[in-house]
């Protein structure tokens, strides 16, 4: 009923597009910052690769060896030195960038709802990918991945990946290890995975990285998270319910209590921190309310994850 | 403070209402959170201790506030404003009685009263109000505000010549008229020749304004006239207000033609009585004095000797005797007889005031007054059962109304009767048991009695009960005549007959009145002494006319000496907050506001909340 948010300005009552046309085409300029050691397709592609095969394009020697290709030798470098060198390059190479959005009932709380914003990374994210010609596979993923976008490449699947990222919804309860491992098992060539979510799940992050290991696996963890999370504006007796499971916990909360809960949150962050460390991901908190174009982007670009 | 409506503030028992909401939304409240995984680990507090504590929060103080702010608003709060230097409500109560008509050096005192109210008229400030009372043989609200104009025309359009003056009625609509919030005052104006009034307590400061010094006068304070063996007697009683005695002639002139003349001596303060019998024919009577004193309008007396009010009766009946000899034995009635059978073609059907149908029962009711005896049987305008009841005689008779008040119906045996069902319109006058002999009512303006019995088949019409209650019956079906004579400004209550349209009342002079015919027609403005013509008229026609005697006459009004102030104890000074000049001001649109105010920012609260 066009009355029900009367008394709710705050509230939108329809969920904007996206994407603008312009915005796009400002995100076109920026591109994923992926690390060299991704084994990709040289095909195309414009991510350097950190393997020096034999290419024309020179960057350094190496001592010939039995079977190497003889169109690579460095016939100025035999007649200098009598010695036979092939020559090194870098190439460029596309890569798998996987996007994986948390799709559970927690990802729907809040005004705008983590899940809004998750959808908005991951478009933009996904829109980079497209735009650089690497092969996106975008997920979403609750105690289990669900039905995946891609392999897709080149911009003309632009709009495809919209339509599917706006059509996530928000349902079940979150599994991080049981989701992400079933994940890696089914794309073994590994490549530049980003996780958003709220990363509210009682087993932990960590063994759920364990099976996104270095070289292969690049992973960026965008922790999504509320701004009333981290201040709950909350007093008095009030009764828990979890959004996701449907428990109720009674508390009666005061400054002592509000305070525990902060010093809870601010260890979790660590541990989330620290177990991104220890996998060798790259940790990125962002809030829900946060401008993508204003505050997300420029945040991801200062932490490196953009160039 | 004080509160105009102190059940208002019952409003005030939503406070606890507010906290118990509080308190059970408090213990209820459930909060949806994304997710217990940093919560579970939260000491939790005991169920009793939480449940038993309200806590104080910000919301349920601005709704305790908003309560509060309704509540006081709803019991009208006033407090004192501050010192106001004007603001005054002065009533004046004019005496429009006779005696205020009565001659006082060359203006009558009326007007030297009239001048003193525009002389306070013109002392108004700005801001002041001012209520006019005229006070007759009625207290009215004549006019009342700030605008001078309008009090002022309205002075100039009052007159004096009622008799008797309502004091305590006036004062108690000065009372009610005066607002609180000024300070008020009632001046009386008055040359005090008021009746014995019983000592009365007035809310507010009396100022009496005595007009006119002792006067002299001499007056007709009483005349009437009785029927006497075919002849009038007249009966006329003088008084002498003065110290001297008064020597005159007292003349009686019927129909303005004179009659009789008698020298008459009365002492100082003395009354004389004069009679005269007259032979009847005359329709008024005017007995007339030369007082040659101060108030020359009580000096005259006038009355009217039709003493009845003349009835056409129509008797439908087959055996009409013994009505017919009853009916005609009534004063005033004109009795017609025709058959059943010819009823339906009677030119007199239309024209009667009164249509007695004897053992027959027309289609539809005629015009005028209706009497139906013995009906027959059948379902027309009455129910009536077929089978004839015997109504034995030492039986015990339910009766009431004013035509059998008083009327003893032992020994009578009504004979036979038919059970008549009682129609909306009509209810049981007399009954014996649960059949109804009696039925009395009325139904698109006619006035109808049914008498469910047979005359002939009993003994009534052998019983002194009988011409009784048919001249009763007579009286209560049609009109009563005019009263002979009234009191200046008295209520003229006239009963037309149904039928008529108009009544036009033609006075001394060229006053009339006119007035549209109701069963019961109030006259309230007649002051002026003389004799009143009444004229009832159906379609422009007249179709009867009557005299009505105003006489300006009584012992009190025409006493024109000095009198004792009326006995009201007031205060010295308006003990209401105006007298100290202080205005009350209402707090409860400032209340409301704040409550509004406070509403808009436990909304703004509520949304940044979210």
């Amino acid at each position: 009923m066009w009355f029900k948010d009367i008394f709710n300005p705050r509230r939108p009552t329809a969920t904007p597009a996206l994407f603008d046309e312009t915005f796009l085409r400002r995100m076109e300029r920026l591109s994923l910052q992926a690390q060299r050691t991704l084994r990709g397709r040289p095909a195309s592609g414009a991510h350097l690769s950190r393997r020096q095969l034999p290419t024309t394009v020179f960057s350094d020697h190496r001592p010939y060896s039995d079977g190497d290709d003889y169109r690579y030798v460095d016939w100025n470098a035999y007649a200098h030195q009598d010695e036979l060198f092939v020559k090194l390059g870098e190439i460029e190479q596309d890569i798998n960038i996987h996007v994986l959005i948390d799709v559970s009932r927690s990802m729907a709380w809040g005004v705008p709802s983590k899940l809004r914003a998750a959808q908005l990374l991951a478009g933009a994210l996904g829109y980079l990918a497209l735009a650089h010609n690497d092969r996106l596979y975008v997920a979403p993923f609750d105690d289990r991945v669900g039905r995946e976008f891609g392999p897709a490449q080149g911009k003309a699947r632009l709009i495809d990946m919209l339509r599917f990222v706006e059509g996530v919804r928000s349902a079940g309860v979150t599994r991080l290890p049981a989701a992400l491992e079933g994940y890696a098992r089914r794309h073994e060539r590994g490549g530049l995975l980003v996780l958003c979510s709220d990363l509210l799940a009682p087993d932990g992050l960590d063994s759920a990285l364990r099976a996104y290991a270095p070289p292969r696996w690049q992973v960026l963890v965008v922790h999504v998270l509320d701004a009333r999370e981290l201040e709950p504006e909350l007093l008095g007796p009030v009764e828990l319910e979890d959004s996701e499971s449907g428990a109720l916990l009674p508390l009666t909360l005061d400054a002592e209590t509000l305070a525990l809960y902060r010093r809870n949150l601010a260890e979790w962050q660590r541990g989330i921190e620290a177990a991104c460390g220890r996998r060798g991901a790259t940790y990125a908190r962002i809030l829900s309310s946060w401008p993508l174009e204003r505050q997300v982007i420029p945040y991801l670009r200062a932490r490196q994850v953009l160039t | 403070m004080s509160f105009l409506l102190p059940l208002g503030l019952l409003a005030l028992v939503a406070l606890p209402v507010i906290v118990l909401l509080h308190f059970l939304r408090e213990r209820l409240r459930r909060i949806a959170v994304p997710s217990l995984l940093l919560w579970a680990s939260l000491p939790r507090r005991v169920d009793g201790e939480r449940s038993r504590r309200l806590p104080l929060t910000f919301l349920l103080l601005l709704h305790l506030l908003v309560a509060t702010l309704l509540g006081l608003a709803l019991g009208g709060p006033q407090i004192a404003g501050a010192l106001s230097p004007g603001a005054h409500h002065t009533a004046i109560i004019l005496d429009i009685s006779s005696s205020m008509a009565a001659d006082d050096g060359g203006v009558t005192r009326f007007e030297r009263g009239r001048q003193r109210a525009r002389a306070i008229l013109a002392s108004l400030a700005p801001g002041d109000r001012l209520t006019l009372i005229a006070a007759g043989s009625r207290a009215q609200l004549v006019a009342s505000g700030s605008s001078a104009a309008d009090i002022a025309g309205a002075l100039d359009a009052l007159r004096p010549g009622d008799v008797g003056m309502a004091l305590g009625d006036a004062v108690t609509l000065a009372e009610a008229a005066l607002d609180p919030q000024l300070s008020r005052r009632i001046v009386l104006i008055t040359d005090g020749a008021l009746p014995p009034q019983p000592p009365r307590d007035v809310a507010v400061p009396v100022e009496w304004v005595r007009i006119g010094g002792d006067r002299a006068n001499r007056a007709i304070i009483a005349f009437a006239t009785r029927p006497w063996g075919g002849r009038v007697q007249v009966y006329v009683r003088a008084a002498n207000y003065d110290t001297v005695p008064y020597a005159g002639t007292l003349q009686l002139l019927a129909d303005g033609r004179p009659v009789a003349a008698e020298r008459i001596v009365i002492e100082p303060d003395g009354e004389t009585e004069v009679t005269w019998t007259l032979p009847s024919g005359a329709e008024a009577l005017q007995a007339v004095f030369d007082g040659g004193d101060a108030l020359p309008r009580d000096d005259a007396a006038y009355v009217s000797i039709t003493r009845t009010r003349p009835v056409t009766a129509l008797l439908v009946s087959s055996r009409p005797a013994t009505l017919r000899r009853a009916l005609a034995a009534v004063p005033g009635v004109a009795v017609t007889v025709i058959a059943p059978e010819a009823y339906a073609t009677a030119t007199e059907r239309n024209a009667a005031d009164l249509t007695v149908f004897d053992g027959y029962l027309p289609q539809e009711w005629p015009p005028g007054a209706i009497l139906v005896v013995a009906p027959p049987a059948g379902e027309g305008l009455l129910q009536i059962a077929n089978t004839l009841q015997r109504v034995e005689g030492g039986t015990t008779f339910q009766q009431h109304g004013a035509a059998l008040e008083g009327l003893g119906l032992g020994g009578v045996t009504f004979g036979v009767a038919r059970r008549v069902e009682a129609p909306l319109w009509a209810d049981v006058q007399l009954a014996t048991g649960d059949l109804p002999l009696i039925l009395r009512g009325r139904t698109e303006n006619r006035e109808i009695a049914v008498w469910t019995f047979d005359v002939e088949s009993g003994n009534l019409p052998t019983r002194l009960a009988f011409p009784l209650l048919v001249a009763r019956t007579v009286r209560d079906l049609t009109p009563p005549p005019l009263p002979p004579a009234v009191r200046a400004g008295e209520s003229l209550v006239a009963h037309p007959d149904p039928r008529a349209t108009r009544l036009l009342v033609r006075g001394p002079g060229d006053q009339s009145l006119e007035a549209p015919a109701a069963p019961a027609v109030a006259l309230d403005s007649l002051t002026e002494p003389g004799l009143y013509r009444v004229e009832e008229q159906r379609d422009g026609v007249v179709t009867l006319t009557g005299a009505v005697g105003v006489n300006a006459g009584a012992a009190i009004e025409s006493n024109l000496r000095s009198q004792h102030a009326p006995p009201l104890r007031a205060p010295a000074t308006d003990p209401g907050g105006g007298a100290s000049g202080r205005q009350m001001m209402d707090l409860w649109p400032w209340l409301a506001l704040g409550a509004l105010l406070v509403l808009a920012l436990e909304w703004a609260y509520v949304l940044r909340r979210r």
